[in-house]
């Protein structure tokens, strides 16, 4: 009798711990940046959160490692097995992504968008900024979560006051090549000491193209007018005459101001003007998080740390505004999620007051409510992004075929800063390049 | 142990080898030939991966910067091989002599072929750097240059750089394999020779040369081989450019496969990459063959 009635307990127990465990749902999570213990330790502070007020629902982050996470996307869409909730990046474009799989890689979220409100009284449709940036044939098909604002000038204050040079001189691009040779120095033998102005070259960083692409476009240019479709071979303006004036516009402060010979990278220009042998350079709001830890002297950030806009262009008697590059983290679901809407209420709590607080340690939140908190509390960020926010955001030519545009891009750039090919004929080049890119037969 | 079941054991060991070669040659090379022929784009969408073909092979035919790589890869393999085999020969020599620490210089000898790709490519980096590379130290010390040189981001200069990079960590293999040639040169040889007063050169053509060419060729025969499939030290050291000038075919296979995941296009590169070197090999079964 004990015997049975042991054995009807276990069983008993083992039914209500099954039970439980298939009420919940499980949903995972795939982001890039899980191998960075801050940004990560916040990811799980939101899902404990969130578990919190959905108890059925159990969320599982994935440690990936973050510089093969892009290709491993492509991969897992491809084979079907990616996350139900995965980052993409609006600097690279989403629809190379999306169209992986037939019918697209990721849900359409307007019907949850729609009149979905937080407990926190964040209303998705009008609360959220950039929602425009994550759409795809009409449908928006991610949320924006994070942004990072490319690109302004930074600057120290002290030495354009030491130079004698007024700071407001720094917002053309006339002005930029002036002030970049008057701050350049350099040593008895010739050799630059101090360098004016600094623009990474690299081929085999991204980050090249990232911080090109606004000179082409103020310049007027770009990849397709306005980087708007139909994205058609003929629409192609990548070899036009303003993208080549931005290109020269680039090698003669790159030769008059800028680090001689291996500095390529953009990881190695940072450190230069963190220690003041840059004088001004481009960043976004990512850079601005090792500017605040790492600049020199201690405090520097604070006092001596000043922005002005991307410059406006204003050569051969022409005047053209700022555009700067919309640039984001949003987190999309998988369009083979078992659980759309848990996945949703998901990324919907990702976009609360208090988790667009936290996430604003490398980036800006896009949450308009989170946004005074952000700046009482990273006042230089939130002046960063304040003087971005005035101006038009654009993003790269969202199409299927980006992953093939951005090598060519890497490499036409490449080629024209280090002096390898002339602008025209390297654009000529790359031009050709993307036709056939376009043309290529689909099967 | 019964007989039959030792011989069986032994059997079974025996084959695991051509097992093994079964798993990893064999299967992955008829995968990549089918691939070669079908439509195998991962980004396409398309879950189907149709038969098309040799429309593969035209893409790649066709391709502009095929053609341009295809030259790079040549220039590239011609002067590395050449300069592995030529450094290879002269070092073996000079280690063939009797001098007092042969023995040390041998076994550093070794250190560039030991060392691994991505270490040799982090320190030529470093080493050429134009700011502060030991290199450009010495130049501007010496006062032969004016300013530092970009050695690998000059689009004129980075190929034959990386070409020396190559032949830097190659050559001790080819010197090791001909110094083994050379010391198993009969020494009577050379004193027959000396009797008869042969001059060095004249020693060189008429014994040295003929008692190691088979050895020099197979070696040429495995360095084309090897360096026509040459992919990390350039992947590392300048990634193919600057300005595609240094972007050999086995960096394209990588972009195809890894970073535009098309697999058909990348496949049929690795082919013709492929069929190139077995034309090599022929021509190494064929001097065996008639050797024998």
């Amino acid at each position: 009798m004990r015997t049975v009635a042991k054995y009807a307990f276990s069983l008993l127990s083992l039914f209500l711990v099954a039970g439980f465990g298939f009420a919940q749902t499980k949903l995972t999570v795939a982001c890039w940046w899980m191998n960075d213990p801050v940004r990560a330790a916040n990811m799980q502070t939101a899902i404990v959160e969130f578990q919190k007020l959905y108890p059925k629902v159990q969320v599982e982050a994935l440690i990936l490692d973050g510089t093969k996470y892009w290709d491993k996307l492509y991969l897992d869409i491809a084979n079907d097995s990616e996350a139900d909730i995965v980052a993409v990046d609006t600097g690279a474009g989403i629809s190379s992504y999306d169209q992986t799989r037939p019918g697209g890689a990721f849900l359409a979220l307007d019907k949850y968008i729609k009149g979905y409100v937080l407990k926190d009284g964040t209303s998705l449709e009008k609360d959220i900024l950039f929602l425009n940036a994550t759409q795809r044939s009409g449908q928006t098909i991610a949320l924006p979560f994070i942004n990072f604002y490319a690109q302004n000038t930074v600057y120290r204050k002290s030495v354009l006051k030491a130079a004698g040079i007024d700071p407001k001189k720094l917002e053309t691009w006339s002005g930029q090549l002036e002030v970049a040779k008057a701050l350049t120095k350099a040593d008895a033998s010739g050799k630059r000491t101090t360098f004016g102005f600094a623009h990474p070259t690299t081929a085999k960083d991204v980050l090249t193209r990232w911080f090109t692409m606004p000179y082409l476009w103020t310049a007027g240019g770009g990849i397709f007018p306005l980087e708007k479709g139909p994205y058609t071979p003929d629409r192609l303006i990548f070899n036009s005459k303003e993208n080549i004036k931005a290109f020269e516009y680039l090698l003669s402060i790159n030769k008059a101001a800028g680090p001689t010979g291996d500095r390529r990278y953009y990881d190695d220009i940072r450190p230069l003007f963190l220690t003041g042998d840059v004088a001004f350079m481009q960043a976004a709001i990512w850079t601005m998080s090792s500017i605040e830890t790492d600049m020199m002297p201690a405090g520097a950030f604070t006092s001596d740390l000043a922005f002005a806009p991307f410059p406006t262009y204003d050569l051969d008697g022409q005047k053209r505004a700022p555009i700067y590059e919309s640039w984001g983290n949003p987190l999309a679901i998988s369009s083979k999620s078992k659980h759309p809407k848990e996945a949703f209420d998901f990324i919907a709590y990702m976009h609360s007051i208090e988790v667009q607080k936290r996430e604003g340690v490398a980036a800006s939140p896009v949450n308009k409510k989170a946004l005074p908190f952000y700046n009482s509390v990273k006042p230089k960020q939130g002046e960063f992004v304040a003087m971005a926010t005035k101006y038009e955001m654009r993003i790269v030519p969202d199409i299927p075929q980006w992953n093939e545009f951005e090598g060519v891009i890497r490499q036409t750039f490449n080629s024209i800063l280090v002096g390898a090919q002339t602008p025209k004929e390297a654009l000529d080049e790359g031009q050709a390049e993307m036709v056939k890119i376009l043309q290529a037969k689909k099967k | 142990m019964k007989k039959t079941t030792r011989r069986g054991i032994e059997a079974t060991l025996f084959i695991l080898p051509l097992l093994t070669l079964v798993l990893f040659v064999a299967i992955p090379l008829v995968q990549a030939v089918i691939m070669s022929f079908s439509d195998y784009d991962m980004l396409s969408g398309s879950r189907e991966h149709a038969f098309v073909g040799l429309d593969n092979y035209q893409t790649v035919w066709e391709k502009a910067r095929f053609w341009k790589m295809a030259a790079i890869t040549g220039w590239y393999t011609l002067w590395s091989v050449f300069g592995k085999m030529l450094l290879g020969l002269i070092v073996a020599l000079l280690l063939n002599a009797k001098f007092r620490g042969k023995g040390i210089l041998r076994s550093l000898l070794v250190i560039p072929w030991a060392m691994p790709g991505i270490v040799v490519a982090f320190l030529f980096t470093l080493f050429l750097d134009s700011e502060y590379g030991v290199m450009n130290a010495l130049l501007l010390a010496l006062k032969l240059v004016p300013e530092g040189v970009p050695f690998i981001s000059r689009a004129d200069i980075a190929l034959p750089v990386v070409i020396l990079i190559g032949v830097w960590k190659n050559f001790p293999f080819v010197a090791l394999m001909l110094l083994a040639a050379l010391q198993n040169i009969p020494k009577e040889l050379y004193e027959a020779a000396d009797v008869d007063g042969a001059k060095p050169l004249q020693k060189f053509f008429r014994i040295t040369w003929p008692m190691t060419f088979s050895v020099w060729f197979i070696m040429l025969i495995l360095q084309l081989v090897g360096t026509i499939k040459e992919f990390d030290l350039v992947y590392l050291v300048t990634g193919g450019g600057p300005a595609l000038a240094t972007n050999l075919v086995g960096l394209d296979i990588y972009d195809q496969s890894f970073r535009f995941f098309k697999l058909g296009i990348a496949s049929a590169e690795g082919i013709l990459l492929m069929l190139l070197s077995l034309i090599l090999a022929f021509i190494y079964y064929r001097y065996e063959f008639r050797k024998r």
